[in-house]
């Protein structure tokens, strides 16, 4: 066997449905068992207790939100072909993780393109007393860039359950806005600026990742 | 509203706002979800999800029940106090993990019950699920509520509230309930159908048929006159080696107390140590068979991804097929990098075969339960280990590498002495002293000890089910005692409250109408009384108080040899003179050698079963 075969790829999934009630500890304990369902070559870390070797690398998801942009770095003991890897995986996964692509990269240790911000899409029950307003303003204290959605887009983003109409959403969820913020020593957690505004006990918010912004996006 | 809704409304309204939300959430790998089904069974566990679903007994009932293809198995765990709250406060109901269906619209509710200090919740359930708390007012509508699992030898304090207990192990008894519902079900009945049908079921005790009666100190008894059986038989399965085990378990989504792929090596115990509950009522020791366990694990894994592997039994070095199965594991295991371990180790007692085995297992530390500290008390409770064997064990391991020893005491066990309670701090640094020394050359990492004393509780069905609880302040004495001599800079002293002991004998020796108190408590707010944080012993002992049932009586006051018992209507095989026989060698401090290898000790089970 050649040890010093390791081979890196990322794998990029959604978070949706049923495992967004999960933390981020128990996402990664579903991963390590996900890789080992897949029968891939995988490599694993030596000692006591063998791991398979798995990096994250963005920040955590809190239990409750969604994601469309997960991404998670593992290495195997073979180059295999994109392809088959996807196959192995898209029949491993759990419920609530989907799927979007596998990629061969070229390290395991640096990020290629890291992502500069993400974007948030966050969704309200409730849009009295100016709430928009309000958020905006907190948003710009913080340096976040945020702005309201129209619906029809933000609906079709967060189809929570299988199948949700978008009308569901729009009835649940009658006001989005859209956040970036930066990754990194400045980012801010989204949920800390909307809860300077809105009380959670009174509206019901979700969260959900909608993208990562690669590029250092453009001030408008 | 339908589950669609319900769930709707929980996922936004309810989970964002509890802690673990993943506990009440579902939707785990493997989970059964069946949309159609002819009978509709509610597994529910008294405790939260993490514990329930690491119980190898409620996983194997959920997949067994869901291979049939007319039958529809879910689960549901206790709620947390914050979830029962929200849920109180918006008028939801408790519901299934798979279709969010409220408990009131099954066929069957089954509780599993493995802990007394559970009971609180199994009336939370009851009653947020929407079924009421005792079974006489429940309409004929509502669905029919059993329960089984260990606390069932001794139903009675939960009586009132179950309409039919399953007396000894599931599998076979569940599946004749579910044809019988299936069968009433087809035929147009309902509730008081099916209880009339699965009356004739053996293992199946229905408080409502008997009739009640006082026995000696005042305590309610059980007698039954005919079609209604008496005395009620406990359930076991005969022949273990390729009974069902289910092979795509269920992923716990959030993490469990035991992560892992669990295999049950046998079932029951031949060792006889008589303060074992668990030895008594699940005997004749039963095993199963090294290569359906090791195809079993295969299958479990390609559906699981866990990296490890747990052999589960009362005593592993009894496992005949050992050696076998270890080689077939770790052939598997090994360039998989999962992991085998095997809980209760004592390296000594293992073949010699074996014992070369043992390196595959992946060691965390020696488990050793000598239970007590003299061999005059260890010859009393038929705990068959001198000295220089757990010193020899302890020194093979620490050999072997292992740095953890863990030790399991008992005190307040019947004869015992001061002497008996120092013996425990005596052999403890007899052990350190042997852990400490030797090492040639290498210097090894300082040993580390823990000691867990825990104070004897009588158990039904044991030849010490006649016997008192120590009074609490007797318990407190002896942990100071052992806590004053004991050198606690090399070990780790783990004392277990004596109040919720003496809790615990009230519940384990109880008759009917402890369930009142169980009643007060629950309105009064008691939930979780296994949990330190939760216990409220203010609160007990006003639902005490006001039930007039007085715990200590319960607790401290022996029964009489020969005397009729709150749990005499139930017969797990092992005949009373047995227990008395049994009885009368501990007070002379004689022991009973293990009946493995056809040495039958005579406990009345008339097996053939045990090699
Ligand atoms: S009948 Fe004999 S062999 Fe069977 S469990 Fe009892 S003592 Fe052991």
């Amino acid at each position: 066997m050649t040890e010093d075969t390791r081979v890196p790829y990322r794998i990029r999934f959604a978070r949706l449905w049923e495992a967004r009630f999960i933390s981020h500890l128990d996402l990664m304990r579903a991963f390590m068992r996900l890789l080992r369902r897949t029968g891939l070559p995988i490599y694993f870390s030596e000692g006591f207790n063998p791991k398979p070797k798995i990096s994250y690398r963005t920040m955590p998801l809190s239990s409750g939100h969604t994601s469309e942009c997960e991404r998670v770095f593992f290495q195997l003991m073979e180059e295999l072909p994109e392809t088959e890897v996807e196959r192995a995986f898209a029949a491993a996964m759990p419920p609530g993780l989907v799927l979007d692509s596998i990629r061969r990269v070229r390290s395991a240790k640096k990020d290629e393109n890291p992502p500069k911000a993400m974007q948030y899409y966050i969704y309200f029950t409730d849009a009295a007393d100016g709430i928009g307003e309000r958020l905006l303003r907190a948003a710009r204290d913080e340096n976040v860039q945020m702005e309201v959605l129209d619906m029809e887009t933000a609906a079709v983003a967060i189809l929570l359950e299988k199948g949700d109409s978008s009308e569901f959403i729009k009835n649940t969820f009658p006001f989005a806005v859209s956040a970036a913020t930066p990754v990194g020593n400045d980012y801010v957690r989204p949920d800390r600026i909307v809860e300077k505004v809105v009380d959670p006990e009174k509206i019901i918010i979700h969260y959900h990742r909608r993208k990562e912004i690669i590029r250092q996006s453009q001030k408008r | 509203m339908t589950g669609k809704e319900l769930r709707k409304k929980i996922e936004l309204e309810v989970l964002p706002r509890v802690r673990k939300p993943g506990r009440y959430a579902g939707g785990e790998l493997n989970a059964v979800v069946k949309d159609t089904a002819e009978v509709r069974l509610a597994l529910c566990f008294p405790e939260v999800y993490e514990i329930g679903m690491s119980s190898l007994g409620f996983t194997l009932l959920y997949h067994y029940v869901n291979e049939l293809g007319w039958a529809a198995c879910e689960r549901c765990f206790a709620p947390w106090p914050d979830m029962e709250q929200e849920l109180r406060g918006r008028a939801l109901p408790l519901y299934s993990l798979e279709t969010f269906t409220p408990l009131s619209e099954f066929d069957i509710i089954g509780f599993s019950l493995s802990y007394e200090m559970t009971f609180t919740n199994v009336l939370t359930m009851l009653d947020l699920g929407g079924l009421g708390l005792r079974a006489a007012r429940r309409p004929d509508s509502a669905p029919v509520v059993i329960a089984g699992g260990g606390c069932s030898v001794n139903p009675e304090p939960l009586a009132d509230f179950i309409d039919a207990f399953v007396i000894g192990e599931g599998e076979e008894p569940l599946m004749e309930i579910m044809e019988a519902a299936r069968r009433v079900k087809a035929a147009g009945g309902g509730r008081p159908e099916i209880l009339e049908k699965i009356a004739a079921v053996e293992g199946v005790y229905i408080p409502s048929l008997y009739e009640t009666g006082t026995g000696e100190n005042g305590r309610c008894t059980v007698s039954g006159t005919p079609p209604a059986p008496y005395p009620v038989m406990r359930r076991y399965v005969r022949n273990m080696s390729n009974s069902y085990y289910p092979s795509k378990l269920i992923l716990p989504s959030i993490n469990a107390v035991h992560d892992r792929m669990s295999i049950e090596i046998f079932r029951g115990c031949a060792q006889g140590c008589r303060y074992c509950q668990a030895g008594m009522i699940y005997r004749p020791r039963r095993e199963r068979d090294a290569d359906f366990l090791i195809g079993n694990v295969k299958e479990m894994y390609r559906h699981s991804g866990w990296n490890e592997v747990s052999l589960l039994s009362l005593n592993a070095p009894d496992y005949s097929q050992l050696a076998h199965l270890l080689d077939g594991l770790s052939e598997f295991a090994t360039p998989r990098r999962v992991s085998i371990s095997m809980p209760s180790s004592r390296i000594d007692t293992f073949s010699e075969e074996v014992g070369e085995k043992l390196r595959l297992v992946r060691a965390t530390g020696l488990t050793l339960a000598p239970e007590a500290g003299t061999q005059r008390l260890r010859n009393v409770i038929n705990k068959r280990i001198t000295d220089e064997e757990i010193i020899g064990a302890v020194a093979s391991s620490f050999a072997a590498g292992w740095k953890k020893v863990k030790l399991y005491f008992m005190i307040g066990l019947p004869t015992e002495t001061e002497e008996d309670v120092l013996g425990i701090a005596a052999l403890i640094k007899r052990l350190t002293a042997v852990a400490g020394k030797k090492k040639s050359g290498r210097k090894r990492g300082k040993p580390d000890f823990t000691l867990s004393v825990s104070n004897f509780v009588p158990k039904p069905h044991t030849p010490f089910q006649w016997e008192p609880f120590e009074p609490v302040e007797k318990l407190f004495g002896k942990q100071r005692l052992l806590r004053s001599v004991i050198d606690r800079r090399h070990v780790k002293l783990d004392f277990h409250d004596p109040h919720r002991s003496a809790m615990e004998a009230v519940f384990a020796r109880g008759d009917r109408r402890i369930g009142r108190a169980l009643e007060e408590a629950y309105n009064l707010g008691c939930r979780f009384d296994g949990w330190s944080e939760c216990l409220d012993a203010d609160k007990w002992r006003q639902a005490f108080s006001r039930a007039g049932v007085d715990p200590a009586d319960y607790a401290h006051t022996p029964y009489k040899p020969g005397s009729r018992l709150p749990w005499s209507h139930i017969d797990c095989g092992i005949t009373t003179k047995y227990l008395l026989i049994e009885r009368a060698k501990a007070m002379r401090g004689d022991t009973t050698e293990s009946c493995i290898g056809n040495r039958c000790t005579g406990c009345g089970l008339d097996c053939d079963t045990n090699d």
